[in-house]
């Protein structure tokens, strides 16, 4: 019996073995010990080379990759008091995208220290204003002007250098592949249709909400000169070729002339230092 | 060739020492690991109501209530079990058959997906209220429409099947609610939905203690009736079970023990189904003995996943509901083939 | 005493019992035979109030059945039913102890373990106490219903009598254990004040065992009396299409087919 049911109290470990769980912290002194629960604040962090003190991040934190030699305390909405605490941190940041609920509630309880950021990162003002404020919060205010100059300068770049067609390229961004040819995808009120736009493009997916399921038929109905897809779901299908077959895709004008490509998708979802560049990338990758 | 079954008494004690020595695990270990004379001072400190350090306060804030949590979640959900299959006749059913988890997980997807858009301040008791709220209304309406229209009585059948349709409506209501939710508030349907305990605190497990043992020991008043209604409903009338009130006694108790838990600790499901049918292989079906072993290895199934879960991936979790799937279920039917089952 | 008069039992538009009139006196080993479809169990199931009739009423120990709650019932009648299955295993012990269910309110008392004790003796089924009762035989169960209901009567509560009901009780059993069993009833009947009815298909037998036979046919009471006044060639051959040949001899009532 004990033979048959060993490897079933195996599968457990084995589960923790892979992936980003169970990185076992590296013996380095902090003078504070933070943990961040917000991917747009890490990359910030990590650009102003603050990210000494930074001893666990969120399982949605993967940018900038030395990120991911940080444990994780898991999902954002699905966190754990003991976990957090275990890391002993002396301050917890996250930008009010948490939970549960009970759990924030039993770490206010024990009075460890948090911070949110009071600038809201959604546009170019916005970021800048957030990264001038984490940048006083490090003490970090150069890095932080050279950030934001630098962000400005590529954006005004970028704009610049937007063609000037008459026709904005149509580009549907497929977050997630697909589950029973439902394809979860960006919609205009989403911060990667801020990107194409910028990019000169246009996302024809409607909808006030940032993300939405949409079914095959619109997809094809929508026809996108370009189709983007974020790294998880363009993994998962494979090959430019295996995603051009799928229903919906099939017909578009981007099945056609082959124009379907790979976007990291913490490039997509939220603004950062990198923005500006992100952005010329894309203008690239979709008038090519 | 059939095993001869156990005594009570051997099977009481066995679970009595493996409640205490996984209790004990799962007071000690976790993201941190507490040390015996850590645990000690703080609770010294505690009643001496001194100040202590944040691992003290740790264990006495978060840890301790829950562990507690695990054993009443535990025994409240194990015992819903063993009254839902006796009540029902059939070992397969469980708890969430006649709509409570699914009203539960309803209600909780409403608090999520109107807490998100109207923005009003539902302080600590919302989510668990409107769980309750919707595990009784679920609960109430099985029973009301499996009703004859006739005899007004509800037979089995009709109540088994109404469950299964009710459920269906509202876990279709919990795919709405995710699917009209932004997306971090459809996440959080789905952690819901999968079980955690990582909200224990004090308050929590004052009311699902209390609810636990005065239905524990309603639920012990009715297990002879119950026993009866193993030969059906006409032999237990004729040995003066009055069938309608054991059924109204009954399913009150069963939406009170799992609309308060799950209220509390979302939907964890399996428990109520692979306990009490652990223990008929043990000794039988006698629903007294059945009852109270239920309650003890139902707490130390769910203190062991919730240690797993905690343990894993720490400084991460895992949902409860996972833990217990993953390594519940090949257990249970390794169990299940490997022991002459008279069903 | 239990009186049924002018009972009428309808399910839809079929008429299962009509008009039935019958007695059955404490102290008699009262039997009912008929054929297939006559109503044998119909009447059982009106006598114990399972079935409700259309019309007529039954009245036990001069009292209308309608005015006796399921507890009291249960502690005064107890009904051995055809096809009684478990839906778990279950202990023999706690089988027959379900007789006595009716007698105690949380836990068993002394009174409870020793009628149980008892009864098991009794009905030979000592030995199959810690078995479970899903893998017994058909007639190591039928035993152990015996033994329950007889646990249910083990003592006499007030001055009531014990009424016992019995739905063809040896259908399990071979003729060894069928005529024990007929003598452990007999037996039985004679340490106290018990109003016995039984359905019985053997003929032979019920004209071997019973005091007072009742012949049902097609819902209504064909003859009703001793032995010899109801199994007459006339009267069996009227129910079951099939003329007997009837010996007495010894005060032995046996019909030949």
């Amino acid at each position: 019996m004990k033979r048959h049911l060993l490897p079933l109290f195996l599968l457990p470990l084995l589960l923790a073995s892979c992936g980003r769980f169970g990185n076992k912290e590296a013996g380095t002194d902090h003078a504070e010990r933070i943990v961040c629960i917000a991917k747009q604040y890490n990359e910030i962090i990590y650009a102003l080379h603050a990210e000494q003190d930074l001893v666990a991040v969120d399982l949605s934190s993967t940018y900038p990759p030395a990120i991911k030699t940080l444990p994780t305390v898991g999902y954002h909405r699905a966190l754990s008091a003991e976990g957090i605490l275990s890391m002993k941190p002396t301050l917890i940041i996250h930008d009010n995208n948490v939970g549960p609920e009970a759990v924030m509630r039993q770490l206010t309880d024990l009075k460890i220290p948090m911070k949110v950021f009071d600038a809201k990162g959604e546009d170019l003002t916005g970021t800048q204003a957030l990264i001038s404020e984490m940048g006083a919060y490090f003490h970090r205010e150069k890095q932080a002007d050279s950030l934001n100059h630098k962000l400005e300068a590529d954006m005004n770049k970028a704009i610049e250098a937007r063609p000037k067609t008459l026709r904005a390229t149509k580009v549907v961004i497929i977050h997630y592949g697909r589950a029973s040819d439902v394809y979860l995808t960006l919609t205009k009120n989403s911060f990667g249709a801020k990107l194409i736009e910028w990019a000169g493009g246009e996302v024809p997916v409607g909808g006030d909400r940032g993300m939405m399921q949409l079914s095959a038929e619109l997809i094809g109905h929508s026809d996108p000169d370009v189709i983007l897809l974020t790294d998880f779901g363009y993994d998962r299908l494979g090959s430019p070729e295996q995603i051009k077959t799928l229903p919906g895709v099939a017909g578009t004008k981007a099945a056609k002339n082959g124009k379907i490509y790979r976007v990291e998708e913490h490039d997509m979802v939220y603004m950062g230092p990198r923005t500006g560049e992100i952005v010329m990338k894309l203008q690239q990758l979709i008038h090519q | 060739m059939q095993r001869p079954w156990l005594t009570d008494r051997i099977v009481l004690s066995t679970l009595v020492i493996l409640l205490l020595v996984v209790w004990v695990l799962s007071l000690r270990f976790g993201a941190i690991a507490i040390s015996g004379s850590d645990i000690l001072l703080s609770i010294r400190q505690h009643i001496l109501q001194e100040e202590s350090d944040l691992t003290g306060r740790i264990f006495f804030d978060i840890r301790f209530p829950r562990a507690l949590e695990c054993l009443v979640v535990g025994a409240s959900l194990a015992m819903s079990g063993v009254l839902m299959q006796a009540l029902f006749r059939n070992p397969i059913v469980e708890p969430g058959l006649i709509g409570t988890s699914s009203g539960a997980a309803f209600g909780a997807s409403i608090y999520f997906v109107l807490g998100a858009t109207l923005h009003f301040p539902p302080g600590e008791w919302g989510l668990p209220v409107a769980a309750c709220t919707g595990g009784t209304v679920a609960t109430l309406l099985v029973f009301v429409l499996s009703r004859n229209r006739q005899s007004g009585k509800s037979s089995v059948i009709s109540l088994l099947l109404t469950g299964i349709a009710i459920n269906a409506l509202f876990l279709s209501g919990v795919g709405f609610s995710s699917y009209i939710a932004r997306d971090p508030q459809a996440r959080s349907i789905t952690f819901w939905n999968l079980g955690t305990l990582s909200g224990a605190s004090w308050s929590s497990v004052t009311v699902i203690s209390i609810t636990t043992i005065l239905c524990a020991l309603a639920a012990l008043r009715h297990t002879r009736q119950l026993n009866a209604l193993m030969m059906g409903e006409e032999e237990a009338r004729l040995l003066g079970v009055d069938i309608r009130r054991l059924q109204w006694t009954v399913m009150g108790i069963n939406v009170l023990l799992v609309a308060v838990a799950t209220a509390f600790v979302g939907v964890i499901s399996f428990v109520g189904l692979i306990v009490p049918h652990l223990l008929r292989m043990t000794r039988g079906s006698d629903n007294r003995f059945l009852l109270i072993s239920s309650a003890l290895l139902g707490a130390i199934v769910v203190t062991l996943a919730d240690l797993v879960a905690r343990l894993v991936l720490a400084p991460a979790e895992l949902p409860i509901g996972v833990v217990l799937s993953l390594v519940g279920v090949p257990v249970f039917i390794v169990l299940l083939r490997r022991t002459q089952t008279y069903f | 005493m239990l009186v049924a008069s002018n009972l009428t039992v309808r399910v839809g538009q079929k008429e299962l019992l009509k008009d039935v009139s019958v007695q059955f006196e404490a102290g008699q080993l009262n039997l009912v035979i008929g054929p297939n479809g006559a109503g044998k169990s119909t009447l059982i199931k009106a006598l114990s109030g399972q079935v409700k009739p259309a019309a007529g009423s039954i009245r036990m120990h001069d009292r209308p059945l309608t005015e006796w709650s399921l507890g009291e019932l249960a502690r005064h009648r107890a009904v051995l039913s055809q096809n009684i299955d478990l839906a778990f295993p279950l202990t023999v012990q706690e089988v027959v102890m379900m007789g006595r269910y009716p007698h105690f309110q949380n836990k068993p008392g002394e009174k409870d373990h020793l009628a149980v004790q008892e009864s098991m003796h009794y009905f030979d089924v000592s030995e199959l106490s810690g078995r479970n009762y899903l893998t017994l035989s058909g007639g190591e169960k039928q035993r152990v219903h015996f033994a329950r209901v007889a646990a249910q009567l083990w003592y006499q509560d007030g001055d009531v009598p014990r009424h016992l009901l019995l739905d063809e009780p040896l259908t399990f059993l071979d003729v060894y254990h069928q005529f024990q069993f007929m003598h452990h009833i007999r037996e039985l009947m004679g340490k106290g004040n018990w109003v016995v009815v039984g359905v019985v298909h053997d003929l032979n037998l019920a004209a071997r065992f019973g005091d007072n036979l009742v012949l049902l046919h097609n819902g209504a009471v064909l003859a009703q009396g001793q032995p010899r006044e109801v199994l007459t060639a006339h009267n069996v051959s009227q129910a079951y299409h099939l003329t007997p040949t009837v010996h007495y001899h010894e005060g032995v009532l046996q019909l030949v087919f």
